[in-house]
């Protein structure tokens, strides 16, 4: 697949005056998009964890549960799913399998027979997730993209945002991405932030199965139109000069310079810093 | 203690390393460092492998800074084994030293911060600055998940509203919502459990429907 990365940098101002210190701002525009003629979509390595807990009883575990019947409708026997349900247990309905109707019969009925159950180990299910995904990225050499359902309120395992956030950034880098979905009204968005914040996804918030429906599909979407993976922005300056990042992407400073990992762009899409 | 040349014996070496790390107020609570600990970071390639080995193994005395600097960034950094081995390729022993005598602070960051930077080295302090993105050449997504499996096992839960502690043995955590948890004494049948989570959700539904 062949892939075009256009780069645009515009200064706010184009003039430094002499003998003073001043302040400018770059805005970088990062474009991505295929070829004419290249292959246009790339089959995707989904894992989906769905929040068992106690606190997701009623509406919230069925319009999880609804949403990945709805992912799994739309997958083809190119892509990978992986299905992960956790309370204070993990539970794997479905590894990475290639999807077939063998399989999406197998996860729809499993996912139909799910209850609420105990505590929220919300780390635990991320890491059953990721490494399903994980799996896969070794087998086939396909990104990863891992999409938690949850309400939050994780209160075992991992649950300052922290380092949870630093493990999902590491994976990131790995080729394996996260987001997540706050289910219900009052989701917390403590865990949940950090490991959207950190995994290079979103954090999305819903209250309606048919929304949990469409922000998956629309992750699906995404993943699906990543034109290039481990995109890194190097950035050096002369002595003298001090820079300033005013985004949260992950970076390696050393001196003079700065290596800025934008991690997958998608086609035609555009991540933008100042 | 004879250093023999500034070498020491595998057990002066854990010693010594134990004396420097009482020194460190952070880590008064943390256990001694052991000689199996150090052959396990040997073997993960924190500390280089020496050419000689059993009783007669001397080593340099710059490894007990370094054991006390692997365990700093283990307990109040939370750095995996992956990031820590980035981490000793990249600092010298010198800065080492200083950061295990207090001379010299360190910082975790998740994003490279120019202005804190400049601030440090205004105060002439040597900056360690870590990010995230340590450790990402030398590992395979599957390989640091395998790294880091032991942080993801499940601990006792932390809420304890009751008198009775999660982790106590025998009892089980069998439903748990946002007001209500019900804790069982094992053992747990599968039958048991689902009526405990109908119960659970009976329960919580009273409580929705008595709050305002």
């Amino acid at each position: 697949m062949t892939t075009c990365i256009d780069f645009k940098l515009q200064w706010d101002l184009d003039r430094v005056p002499a003998g003073q210190s001043c302040t400018r701002g770059l805005l970088i525009d990062v474009n991505a998009g295929l070829a004419p003629g290249a292959e246009e979509r790339l089959p995707v390595n989904l894992a989906l964890v769905l929040d068992r807990s106690g606190s997701m009883a009623g509406r919230r575990l069925g319009a999880a549960v609804a949403g990945t019947l709805g992912v799994l409708n739309s997958l083809t026997e190119s892509d990978r799913l992986s299905v992960v349900a956790f309370d204070d247990d993990v539970t794997s309905l479905s590894r990475g399998q290639p999807m077939n109707d063998n399989i999406r019969q197998q996860v729809a009925g499993a996912l139909n027979v799910l209850r609420t159950g105990g505590t929220t180990d919300l780390s635990r299910g991320w890491y059953e997730g990721a490494s399903s995904a994980a799996d896969v990225l070794g087998s086939t050499g396909r990104r990863g993209h891992v999409v938690v359902l949850s309400d939050g309120k994780a209160n075992r395992g991992i649950t300052d945002p922290e380092p949870l956030g630093r493990h999902v950034a590491a994976l990131a880098q790995r080729g394996v991405t996260s987001s997540a979905v706050g289910i219900g009204p009052d989701y917390s968005p403590l865990q949940l932030d950090a490991i959207a914040e950190h995994g290079g996804g979103r954090l999305h918030h819903c209250d309606l199965p048919s929304d949990i429906v469409d922000v998956i599909l629309g992750e699906l979407g995404e993943v699906r139109e990543i034109a290039a993976t481990d995109v890194e922005l190097l950035l050096r300056w002369p002595h003298g000069v001090t820079l300033k990042l005013l985004n949260d992407f992950p970076s390696i400073a050393r001196e003079g310079e700065v290596r800025i990992q934008l991690g997958g762009l998608q086609t035609m899409s555009r991540s933008r810093r100042f | 203690m004879d250093t023999n040349n500034d070498l020491l014996t595998l057990s002066e070496l854990i010693e010594q390393a134990n004396a420097l790390l009482e020194r460190v107020p952070a880590l008064a609570s943390t256990s001694p460092i052991e000689e199996r600990t150090l052959r396990y970071w040997v073997q993960e390639g924190l500390l280089p492998r020496l050419g000689t080995r059993g009783p007669g193994s001397h080593y340099p005395q710059s490894f007990a800074y370094r054991l006390v600097f692997i365990r700093m960034l283990q307990k109040l950094q939370a750095l995996t084994l992956v990031h820590i081995r980035d981490v000793l390729a990249r600092v010298e022993e010198r800065t080492v030293k200083r950061v295990v005598e207090g001379k010299e602070g360190m910082r975790v960051s998740t994003k490279f911060d120019a202005d804190e930077i400049g601030k440090h080295r205004a105060r002439g302090e040597e900056v360690l600055m870590l990010e995230p993105g340590l450790g990402a050449e030398s590992a395979s997504a599957k390989d640091y998940l395998g790294s880091v499996s032991g942080q993801f096992r499940s601990t006792p839960a932390k809420s304890a509203r009751s008198p009775v502690s999660a982790s106590a043995p025998g009892w089980l955590v069998a439903w748990q919502g946002d007001d209500v948890e019900i804790r069982v004494r094992r053992p747990v049948s599968t039958t048991l459990r689902e009526r405990m989570r109908l119960a659970g959700e009976l329960l919580q539904s009273m409580f929705e429907e008595k709050k305002p």
